[in-house]
């Protein structure tokens, strides 16, 4: 008796020596998709997920798991109740994500409910019209929408205060209009806002440029502008910014991922470390190339002051535009 | 004839050894998530895309493979509608209508037989729409703006009036309740959430699967309960498990009329099988059922939704390949797949990847071919499905059922909602209240409230845009043909007797 | 009776919609019906039935009290499953469901507990592995698996 006694503490020290030696590393590493497979949410987690196997940064392969609902809501209600310390799952997020915590659409938890791990990819606003349209720089369709707020509908995928409505929004203030008072049709999905471009059911389509050059050489489309600091590298080279119209319309859709709330700091820093080293392989690169995604990298303590940051413009802007009090 | 020289080498592709079998576990698999009750297309779907991708399948094969899961199941679904009452997936609640009576008459044999014959027929014509007409088809879907859908669904719902027939008061009943579950969830105009309950699961509104599995899965099973306890309980005998040359030609003219509406109505991008399915269903209750014998077991109320049903899944294809826009659910979830593969979807799609979109327009004849080749000889094997004692059965229904619902988003609130609905449910059909309007009013009143939403935005309010272009015009000559042509019928052949006194 | 109690909670249910509906808070809205219109016009005519309902009654035949008891068992089972399908785990937790409905379904215990184990095992080999679907292993599991 005694001596099992003794040889389990012997054990149990063993091990607690062994994993103290050890630091974290993830057994089953998940990358969790709030979204349908083959959503946009699990392409950003394919991001990691392809390059990581590619680089050969971890041990063990990094798996997706899906959990659609409310752009992320059912996922980050779900990790911060459930999974509150599991160190193996990164969720992805985006822009339309920190745009519905900011307006209360994620339950009682605000952007402070979970740590924020890194932004690594994005994507840009773009005005697209018709290819037959009389308009062919964004200034002649701003001067036209100015003449006759009423005449031109907008039409994009998603509801009033998602970030394809902020879009539409910030148009419509660019060419001196209340959001309010412009002409704004929600379509299901991105999808349907082109097709209804296309049939003349809408005359405006404020998209996002990489979900459209799929579309882009049919020559059925024109883009006036896209809604980034600066012209965009590859095929776009040639399209201009909103900016270099003289309007200062920049949008940019944030790809990223969040850790549960109670993670350990040695944990969190393995994450940050793997990552970092990730973003400098060329295998990263070409991933996230074939992903159709530009340049972002912000990882660690940069990415949670971004993202605090942008959820607080957001809340500036969904008071401006009366969505929250 | 540049097109039979892209189909032959779409054919090229498909008659590969790995792409054959592709098709052939396609259907196969298919037809099983199509037969479990709970597990449809979209579950068999969005199950299979990720384990596609982890083994690096090329996307033709994974697309072939993929969409035959999709036709497959449109195909299995009749399966347990006919033989348990309990639709597979959503397209097939209307078949439990005309299906599960047979079944009880002892014919479930011939019932699974013909419906097999009739997908297979309307499956076949709508990929020979595909094929031919895809793009003449796509400028007519892109024709269709906010208020030309407003005005189908108007249509819809005037074809689908004759179901409420017998009780209309307790049909309405349905229709209002299907009405507010699709209500549930952020509003997709304002993005204002309604009845939610600050539950971040019902933002989204209730799943389409969580609803027919509670509806039907589990008010069945608490229904079952009562016939099993009941002294007289006796399972329907199976007498032949064959369907005859002439039961097929009886139907020849439901089928050919319902595959050509399933297919237009899947190619409309928003719309699905189970709106295709109440239309031709109810539309064929208008034209053929003098005796008024739909729903008590009528060959033809079996053959309508199905053929319907299967054209609707080759016409949702139209859209999404042409356009690069989903016709329905599932196909939302094709198009992932293409994502995922660094395809991205649009009208370009033909000319970029011809290999993949003439290798799944071949292997869908294939795999149609494969389907109702595999089909008769399983007739056997399905009926005797009947044959399992309940004390197996329902558990095990009821656990396929619910790993279904739980599979589409990892959520245990999700069972819940459907042991909730499957309670209201039991109600419902214990009081008489008939069901398919629940669907329909969930389904329909959804799509029309979007859209006249839509309309009145791009329009300031004005309701002549209801009322303006050929479509919509069109559409309410039909409609009021709907509702009046019965009646002059009725009044002419009233006449016509009054003379003959 | 039960036809025009049922109509009663028809009719309240409407009223809650027209209420929710009409409470609700809407910043703006591009059309002129705005998210209350429908919710409103839903509850509206389902009220408007339920007293149709109420007014004319049909006599339905309810099942004797012992098969009532066994619906509400049932309901209960499931709503168990709800709650003891993370906890316990997918195996643990559906061998208890099927081996309860199995037993209501008139199964002996032997057939009850051969279709609990043989269910639970042969859906989770089928979905859990072959299929890859994520269903939970459940405190037990886990800690015998070693993972946190």
């Amino acid at each position: 008796m005694n001596k099992a006694l003794r040889f389990v503490t012997g054990v149990l020290a063993v091990v607690a020596l062994s994993s103290a030696l050890h630091a974290f590393e993830p057994k089953k590493p998940v990358c969790l998709a709030p979204a349908k497979p083959g959503g946009g949410f699990d392409l950003t987690c394919r991001l990691v997920t392809n390059s990581m196997l590619a680089a050969k940064l971890m041990d063990k392969p990094m798996v997706v798991s899906f959990m659609p609902g409310g752009v992320g809501a059912v996922a980050y209600n779900h990790v911060i109740g459930q999974r509150a310390n599991d160190p193996e799952t990164i969720v992805a997020v985006s822009t339309g994500s920190a745009l519905n915590i900011a307006q209360g659409k994620f339950g009682n938890h605000d952007e402070n409910a979970v740590r924020w791990l890194a932004g690594l990819g994005a994507d840009f606003g773009a005005v697209i019209v018709k290819a037959d349209s009389k308009w062919n720089t964004l200034s002649e369709m701003i001067a036209d929408l100015k003449a006759n707020p009423k005449g031109f509908a907008l039409g994009s995928g998603g509801s009033i205060g998602s970030q394809d409505w902020f879009k539409a929004a910030l148009i419509a203030k660019a060419a001196g209009i209340d959001p309010k008072e412009m002409k704004y049709v929600a379509f299901e999905g991105g999808g349907e806002a082109l097709t209804a471009l296309l049939g003349g059911h809408i005359q405006i389509y404020p998209g996002d440029i990489a979900e459209f050059s799929g579309q882009f050489d049919s020559g059925k489309y024109k883009v006036l502008a896209v809604l980034s600091d600066e012209r965009l590298p590859g095929k776009f080279k040639d399209l201009p910014t909103a900016k270099e119209q003289g309007f200062d319309v920049v949008w940019t859709i944030w790809r990223g991922f969040y850790l549960a709330p109670n993670v350990t700091d040695e944990q969190y820093n393995y994450w940050v470390d793997v990552l970092q080293k990730l973003v400098k392989t060329p295998e990263f690169a070409k991933e996230r190339e074939l992903r159709g995604l530009f340049p972002f990298t912000k990882i660690g303590k940069e990415y949670d002051t971004f993202i605090k940051g942008e959820v607080a413009k957001f809340r500036v802007m969904a008071k401006e535009a009366g969505l929250i009090k | 004839m540049e097109v039979l020289t892209l189909l032959g080498h779409g054919f090229g592709t498909v008659f590969q050894p790995i792409n054959l079998f592709l098709v052939f576990l396609g259907s196969i698999l298919g037809t099983l998530f199509g037969a479990l009750p709970g597990l449809g297309p979209i579950n068999g779907v969005a199950i299979l895309l990720p384990i596609c991708y982890t083994l690096g399948l090329p996307v033709e094969s994974s697309l072939i493979l993929l969409s035959g899961i999709y036709y497959g199941a449109e195909f299995g679904g009749r399966i347990s509608s006919i033989l348990l009452n309990v639709p597979g997936d959503a397209g097939a609640v209307f078949t439990t209508l005309d299906g599960y009576p047979l079944a009880q008459k002892g014919l479930a044999g011939p019932a699974l037989a013909l419906s097999g014959v009739a997908s297979f027929i309307g499956g076949t014509i709508a990929i020979v729409g595909l094929t031919f007409f895809a793009p003449l088809l796509a400028t007519f879907a892109i024709d269709f703006g906010p208020s030309e859908y407003f005005v189908l669904m108007v249509f819809a719902f005037a074809t689908v009036s004759a179901l409420m027939g017998s009780n209309p008061v307790k049909s309405l009943v349905g229709v209002a309740i299907g009405w507010m579950i699709g209500i549930v969830g952020v509003d997709s105009t304002t993005g204002v959430m309604r009845f939610s309950f600050g539950e971040a699961e019902l933002y989204d509104g209730f799943e389409f699967l969580t609803v027919i599995v509670g509806f039907f899965a589990v008010s069945e099973i608490l229904l079952m309960l009562e016939h099993h306890s009941s002294e007289h309980f006796a399972m329907p005998k199976i007498t032949r498990i064959y369907v005859t040359f002439k039961e097929i030609l009886y139907c020849k003219w439901t089928i050919l009329r319902s595959s050509v509406i399933g297919f237009v109505v899947g190619v409309l991008p928003g719309t699905g099988a189970s709106i295709a399915s109440a239309v031709s269903y109810t539309l064929e209750q208008k034209l053929v059922d003098k005796e008024g014998t739909f729903g008590t077991g009528d060959m033809r109320g079996l053959a309508a939704p199905e053929s319907a049903n299967n054209a609707c899944a080759g016409g949702a294809l139209v859209p999404m390949l042409t356009l690069g826009v989903p016709g329905s659910a599932t196909t939302a979830v094709l198009l992932g797949a293409l994502m995922l593969y660094n395809i991205n979807p649009g009208p370009m799609l033909f000319v970029d990847q011809p290999v993949l979109v003439w290798g799944l327009i071949a292997s869908m004849y294939v795999g149609n071919i494969m389907l109702l080749v595999i089909n008769f000889p399983l007739v056997r094997v399905f009926t005797k499905i009947l044959q399992v004692p309940y004390w197996l059965l329902v558990p095990s229904v009821i656990v396929l059922a619910f790993v279904g619902v739980y599979s589409v988003n990892s959520s245990t609130f999700s069972l819940g909602m459907a042991t909730l609905l499957g309670v209201l449910g039991y109600f419902l059909r214990k009081l008489h209240y008939p069901m398919a309007p629940v669907i329909l009013g969930f389904v329909l009143c959804e799509i029309m409230e979007d859209n006249l939403r839509r309309a009145f935005a791009m329009s300031g309010g004005e309701a002549d845009i209801f009322f303006k272009g050929s479509i919509n015009i069109t559409l309410w000559i039909l409609t009021l043909a709907i509702f009046f042509v019965p009646m002059i019928s009725k009044f002419i052949s009233k006449k016509y007797a009054l003379g003959k006194k | 009776m039960i036809d025009r109690l049922f109509g009663v909670f028809l009719l309240l249910l409407g009223l809650f919609f027209i209420w929710g509906g009409a409470s609700l808070e809407v910043p703006f809205s591009y059309d002129p019906l705005g998210p209350k219109f429908f919710p409103i016009a839903a509850g509206g005519l389902l009220s408007l039935l339920s007293l149709f309902v109420i007014a004319k009654p049909k006599k339905i035949d309810f099942p004797e009290f012992s098969t009532l008891v066994k619906t509400g068992l049932i309901i209960l089972l499931l709503v168990i499953y709800q709650f003891t399908f993370n906890v316990l785990g997918f195996l643990i937790a559906t061998a208890i469901l099927v081996f309860f409905m199995s037993r209501i379904f008139k199964g002996t215990s032997k057939q009850a507990l051969g279709s609990a184990i043989g269910v639970s095992v042969s859906v989770y080999l089928i979905f859990g592995i072959l299929l890859d679907v994520p269903l939970p292993h459940g405190v037990i599991l886990n800690f015998l698996l070693g993972v946190s």
